[in-house]
This record gives structure tokens, sequence and C-alpha cells, in this order.
């Protein structure tokens, strides 16, 4: 398996062909997420990117897809902070009719106020979903404990959400349209049976610069809030278990040398079921179907945050805290052993190992580490980053990062009876 | 390999019977890269219920990683210390089956044969871990119950299936998961936890008869069961009438309806004709639902559930309104639809676009070693390995007609079972 860096005429190619037969997966992804407007606007790239789901100026929406589904090409759109993303899966002899529908619903979208209302009321009855939902509540709630306003970590919270999505116009989308140009600074990532000669042609003739626009940045990390002890509970009626975060902010962001001690710190802690929180709170005390441990945060190189997170009957939620936090108070005083630290690191590669036998996976991880601003190429030098890395620098993260009389306890479901 | 029959070599693929003990083995290579999937299916699920242990073989599911004879917590060698080596593993159990896999670097597999074969006779099943466990899988029942649309399902099942027991979902009722005992659990691995009522399954890189012989070496060492497996023998009776419910729950969440008919036995062709119809009515944005509610604003999506099960089961359409219009709106449309697709042949055009989504997916499934080992276990619980690689060879001798014919037949009024989700402001 070989990356395939390749320049085109207007657009960067990374090509990477693996040994699966017929297909090919992949993303054309344009430098313009929310991170490119202001606050007020952040919603605009998102609704944009359903907006290319309908009307364009050539064919309506059920005619383009029935050109895809026919065919049985996958298409979405999405858009992230930094990203507006086309991401597909087609049969490889389907990839010119797959770029020539690309091309036109990112060059000559229709956007108009019908689809516009159409999507908002769709919107609408998804975000009432998100606010109903106590896993979204509490990471929310979490994240507004943990980082300032307009930070890029935080969450939007679903009224939010819905309140500036109702002020979008077809005008700002447009407006948004034009300020860039499709095709320059764009680029493909494409994994599978792919043939990056014919695939970069096949593009090459329907993408061609219309102008030179390109965004800027007008939102950049904001500094972290102050670490303090926090606790905050979201009330939503008639739920039979409450979801529960707990943790706080760091320093580290994605590209401090000390990420991947911190990382692995917190996979022995409650990275899987055979990790400490597993074993014990749900293993041997029978408190929850679901508990564990991660980090967080790391949007647009902000800095991360680590929690437990963990699913109680509220009748439980007292006990899970408390085995929570007993093992919290193990890992923090004596850190993690030379052999966890062995099984591990076996772990997380082997795992990498296996999720990479998928072109799905690689395809994502690679967006991941060029967002992250690595380059395409370290999905070769994950490995050996986690190889690498020495028990004293985990066990010295957990001492410099990890402050158990400082957490953020969030809560989101019913408790009041 | 001396010690198998060779049942069938299709699609790249072979199966094997186990002479000594008539466990299945279905291989299945694919070298991508060098990991593999490893699978046990246990011809057992919610199906083999009855009131009062409802659940049990989910819950018999969970006690299966407390550890076994030779692979338990106190030798440091439970089948989670997998992980440890790159394991992706975990288990599930639906209707016709329940199932156990592990995909791992190949470098592995051996471990996880001999874990797997160990526990399928050997596994501890014991009170104090089902004292430990309840607690776990009545969150998981908790969890579940926190969506309302779950909730709709759960009673939809209920209501549509009285004697049959897809009455009851796999999770089972809350007093049966509370109260259910070890003698009870215990007696149900006894009963069908054996190699004659087991199918396993390898995909990926690895060496044929290398893996044939570990397979021999630590499953073919475990004898036959003493006992015929039992079958399900409840039958449902007819329905006589179209059937409505509806469940109210405080929630901000904007409603829900279904609209559920019976359907044939999973293997039948006329239940392929009645996954053909769901697919023109919500699958894709090119579905006739999807553009007459989820694009012009009416409903935020259209989901179904079509899929074949051993014995009769459901094909429910699914629909969550919008601000602009409501459950009974929906219904209204949904009902509207199914009628044109009774009165007017289906184009061609649409037929073959969902023969082509078959095969696109087919070929993409290629990519994940997760979607070969979850396709073939639910193949393998119909009793018939090859059905979904058989899906589009089938499919091109539908015809409109016998679309039609199948619409008429099964999408019918007297056959229904029709339910909303009504969310409420404040608790009454």
């Amino acid at each position: 398996m070989s990356m395939n860096i390749q320049q085109g005429n207007h657009q960067t190619f990374y090509t990477l062909k693996t040994s699966h037969t017929g297909f090919i997966t992949g993303a054309y992804v344009l430098p313009v997420g929310s991170a490119y407007l202001s606050y007020e606007h952040r919603m605009l790239p998102a609704i944009f990117a359903s907006m290319l789901g309908y009307d364009t100026e050539k064919h309506t929406a059920d005619e383009l897809y029935e050109i895809l589904e026919g065919r049985g090409i996958q298409v979405s759109h999405s858009a992230s902070l930094e990203y507006l993303m086309i991401s597909f899966r087609c049969c490889i002899q389907d990839t010119a009719q797959l770029i020539a529908v690309i091309a036109e619903q990112l060059m000559c979208p229709k956007l108009d106020k019908k689809d516009l209302d159409s999507l908002k009321a769709k919107m609408q009855a998804v975000l009432a979903m998100q606010d109903d939902d106590t896993g979204t509540r509490a990471a929310v709630a979490f994240n507004e404990q943990l980082f300032a306003d307009k930070s890029f970590n935080r969450l939007d919270d679903p009224k939010a959400m819905l309140s500036i999505s109702s002020q979008v116009s077809v005008e700002q989308l447009k407006s948004y349209h034009a300020s860039f140009d499709c095709v320059t600074n764009g680029f493909w990532v494409v994994v599978g049976d792919v043939d990056a000669k014919a695939f970069i042609s096949q593009v090459e003739q329907r993408f061609s610069p219309q102008s030179t626009r390109a965004l800027k940045h007008q939102r950049f990390a904001v500094p972290i809030k102050p670490v303090k002890a926090a606790k905050a509970h979201v009330e939503i009626a008639q739920k039979t278990s409450v979801n529960l975060m707990l943790g706080h902010a760091t320093t580290v962001d994605r590209h401090h040398e000390d990420f991947y001690p911190l990382m692995i710190a917190l996979d022995a802690l409650g990275g899987s079921f055979s990790a400490r929180l597993m074993r014990t709170v749900r293993d041997e005390e029978g408190l929850t179907y679901s508990v564990g441990s991660t980090v967080g945060g790391m949007k647009q190189n902000e800095t991360l945050s680590w929690y437990v997170y963990g699913c109680f009957s509220p009748e439980l939620l007292d006990k899970g805290v408390a085995a929570i936090m007993k093992q919290l108070q193990i890992w923090k005083k004596s850190g993690i052993t030379e052999e966890e630290l062995s099984e591990r690191k076996q772990g997380i590669t082997g795992r990498y190992l296996v999720a990479q036998s998928s072109p799905d996976a690689i395809l994502r991880d690679i967006l991941s580490f060029i967002e992250k601003g690595f380059g395409a190429e370290e999905i070769f030098n994950y490995t050996h980053r986690i190889e690498s890395v020495a028990l004293d620098q985990v066990n010295a993260c957990i001492q410099k990062y990890i402050e158990l009389d400082k957490l953020a306890c969030v809560t989101a479901g019913t408790l009041k009876t | 390999m001396k010690m198998y029959d060779l049942l069938e070599s299709a699609h790249g693929a072979q199966v094997f019977k186990h002479k000594k003990n008539g466990l299945r083995v279905i291989l299945m290579p694919n070298p991508v890269n060098d990991v593999a999937g490893f699978q046990v299916t246990y011809h057992v699920g919610s199906r083999d219920e009855a009131t009062g242990y409802t659940g049990a073989t989910h819950i018999l599911e969970h006690l299966m990683f407390k550890g076994s004879k030779n692979f338990h917590k106190a030798l440091k060698n439970n089948i989670d210390q997998l992980e440890n080596v790159g394991a992706i593993l975990n288990a599930t159990t639906w209707n016709d089956r329940t199932n156990y896999f592990e995909i791992l670097p190949t470098q592995y597999l051996h471990r996880a044969i001999e874990i797997e074969a160990d526990r399928m006779r050997n596994a501890f099943i014991r009170e104090e871990d089902r004292k430990a466990e309840m607690t776990v899988v009545r969150n998981e029942y908790e969890m579940d119950e926190n969506d309302p649309i779950s909730a709709l399902r759960k009673v939809l099942w209920s209501t549509a299936y009285v004697a049959h027991p897809y009455h009851h979902t796999t999770i089972g009722w809350l007093s049966d998961i509370e109260n259910v005992s070890i003698e009870r659990l215990r007696k149900f691995y006894d009963t069908y936890y054996w190699p004659n009522n087991a199918t396993l399954s390898v995909v990926g890189s690895f060496d044929q008869d290398d893996v044939l012989q570990q397979i021999d070496e630590h499953f073919g060492k475990i004898e036959p069961s003493s006992h015929e497996i039992p079958q399900v023998y409840t039958t449902e009776p007819p329905q006589e009438g179209a059937k409505r419910y509806v469940l109210k729950r405080v929630s901000n969440q904007p409603g829900c309806v279904c609209i559920a008919f019976k359907t044939p036995k999973g293997l039948s062709d006329e239940h392929l004709c009645l996954q053909v119809l769901s697919s023109i009515l919500h699958q894709g944005r090119s579905s006739r639902l999807y553009k007459k509610l989820v694009h012009k604003g009416l409903a935020t999506s259209v989901f179904a559930e079509d899929y074949p099960n051993i014995d009769e089961g459901l094909f429910a359409i699914y629909a969550i309104p919008t601000p602009n219009s409501s459950s009974e709106a929906l219904e209204e449309i949904i009902l509207e639809e199914i009628a044109l697709i009774k009165k007017e042949l289906v184009k061609p055009k649409e037929l073959e676009r969902v023969v082509n989504m078959v095969k696109a997916h087919n070929i993409y499934g290629r990519g994940s070693f997760f979607s070969s080992l979850s396709q073939v276990n639910e193949a393998i619980a119909l009793k018939d390995w090859r059905y979904f690689y058989d899906l589009p060879d089938r499919l091109a001798k539908i015809t409109p007609k016998m679309l039609q014919e199948a619409a008429m037949k099964y999408l019918h009024e007297d056959q229904s079972t029709t339910g909303h989700f009504i969310p409420l402001s404040e608790k009454k």
C-alpha cells in the first residue's frame, strides 16, 4: 500500500490503491468550513452542504439521484469547522458519472427558497430530537463547563442551532457560494481500486476554476478557561437512563509531545472492555452498560479535554460516580503498569491494523490527519508513534495533567421524581 | 481435510461440516491485509424464549464473557484480553440467532478459535455473574427506552404478534430481565450451545488448511448434543382486522408513525418482493416516499424494517414529521403510496435501481470484514448462508407483476398494525 500525492492543474490528489477490488471510497474537500465565517454565520456551511442534495441549475434532485442510485453510487455532503466535504463510494466503472454529478452539485446548485424552507423544517425536527437526547445534552453541557464562549470545542446547543438556522436566507447561501472557487484549493482523497492517472484526468475534465476566490479563517482558537470543579445537571423528562460526563480541559493540543502518552493513559483507564473502568464499574460491580474514558476537544488545534463517560440507572448514579472516582484515584496515585502499557500499545496498534483492512477507515484516518495538520502520510507513522511511548512519559502525564479536585461533572436525564 | 465433509463451494467461499459433531464451517478468504475475522453463530435467539424468561438469550450472551474453564480472569486470559492484541470483539443477539465475533491480526486467530471452542461447552454461567450482569443488561434496556422510537418499535411487535415469540423484542421484558434464574439460563445454555447447533465463519487473510486444522483441534473434540435441538412450533393465528395503538410520553421529539404489515417467511420469493417494494418506497433519495415526504419537508426521515426472519415477520415503515406536518398526515400519504403500488405496476427503472443498489452494496461489503461477518451471520440465521450472495441473481428474476401480486397479497389493511408516538409537553 503506498500513497500517491499528486498536484493536478488546480487540485491536490491523494490516492491510495489497496487490494480491494471493484470500488473506490473517497472525498472531495474544500477548506471553506465554519471557521472561515463569523461566529454568527457558523451554520452556513452545514446548511449549504445539505442544500447540495437538492436541485441544481441543470437538473432536479430527483433526476440526479436517479442517476446516482440507479448505479448504486453513494454521495453525501457535510461541513465541519475546516471543511466542506462531499463523500462518496462507487464502483470503478461509475467514476466518471460520480465526478460529473459532484461537479454539477458544487458548481451550480440552485439554492431555491422552497428547498431551503423544506430543509429548515427537517432541521427543526432533527434538532428537537437532539434536544431530547440525553447523550447530546450531556455533551453540550459538559463542553460549556470546560471551554470558553465561542471556543471551537464548544458544541452548539440544539436550541441555539435552531435559532441560527431559522435566520439563514437563500441570499446568504448564494453569497457564501460566490465567496470561494469550488476548484482552487480543493483536494481529493481516494482509497480502494483507484487508478490515479485516470481519476485525475476524469476530474480535470469536469473541474475548471471559475475564479481565484478563496476564504480566509475568520475564527481563531480561544484561550482555555481556568480549570475548576463544576457540577451541572440537564433535566429531561421521562428518561430511564442518565448520561454522565466527568473530566476537565488541558493545555495539551494534538501536536503536543504529551498527546500520545496522555491518550494511552486514558486508553488504559477506559479505552475498551479490557480497560480498568469496564473491568470494575461494569464487569465487577454491574453498575452500567457503558463506561469508558477518552480524549475530546482538539477542534481546529485547540487543546484537548479528557473525560469519563457512562450511562446509569438514576438510582445507581451515585454508586456509579463513586466507583469511577475510586478508579480515577488509583490511576492518579499509581499510574499504569509496564504490563498495561505493553498491552495497550499492542491493542492500539493491532486495532489500527484491523481498521486498515477497510478503505472507509483508511479514508477517515487520512482525512483526520490532513485536517489536524500532519499530512496524509501520517497513516504510515501512527503505529510507530504509539510504539515509541515510554512508561515514565505516560505516568508523568497523569501526574501533570489530571486534576481530580477540578473535575466538571455533568449529567443529563431524569433525576427529579 | 479428512475430518470434514465439503458441502459446498460458491461465491469464493467453501462450506464444511465436521464429521464427528456436525459443526459447520464457512471459509471466506479475502486477503487484503494480515487480518482475519472469526465468528460463531448459534441457532438460538429470542424466538426460543417464552414468558418468564424473555431476554434470556441476550443475558446468556453477556454471561458468556464471564469466563470459561480454561480462559478466565484468574488466568488473565479471559476473552477480553484479545483486545490487547488488537481484536475488535463483541457479540449480538437477535430474533433467530446469537453470534460472537473477533476481528484481529491473523497471527492471533488461533487464540480466538481456542477461546470460542472452550466457551461453547465450558462457560461458567454462575449466579454471582448473573447478579452483577443483570443490572448491566437492565441499563442496556433503560438506554434503549430513552428513545421513544425504540419504544414505539417494541410496542409494534408486541401488538402485531400475539402468539409467536417475535411478540417480545430481543432484550426481553424488564421483569424477566430482573428475575430470570441462573438455573433457567444454564438450562438454556445446555439446550442450545452445541457444535451441531452452531456455524463458524472465517473471513479475511488466513491459511485454509491451518484454520481447518485448528478448528478440528479445538472444536472437534466437543461431542454433539445428546438431545434434539428444540424447534419453535408456535405459529401466529391469522390476524382478522387492522390494529392500532398509541404511545404517549413527555418528549421534545416531534412524534412518529409506523405502519406495519405481516410478511411471509424470510426465505420465500414473496418476502424478497416485499423487500424490493420497501426499497422502492423508502430507500434513497430517489425512492417514492423520500420524494413525497422528506424532499418536501413533511418528514425528517423515513425508514423501514424489512429484514427476513425464519418465520413470518413485519414490513414496517416509519416516518418522523416536521413542524409542517403531523404523524396522522404522514400516515395518510404512506397509505396512498401503498395503494398506488398495488394499483399500478412499478416502473422497470425503479426495479433496476434496487437491483443495482444491492449489487453495489455487495461489492462495497468486500471492504469491511465486520460487514462480511455481519451479513453471513444473518444469512446463517436464516439457514441459507448464501442468502446475500445470491440476492442479485434472485432479484434479476423478479418482475413488476410479481411485485404487484405481493403487494396485493400482503400490504392489506386487515393485516396491518399502525402505531403513533404522541409527544406530551408535560406528564399528566
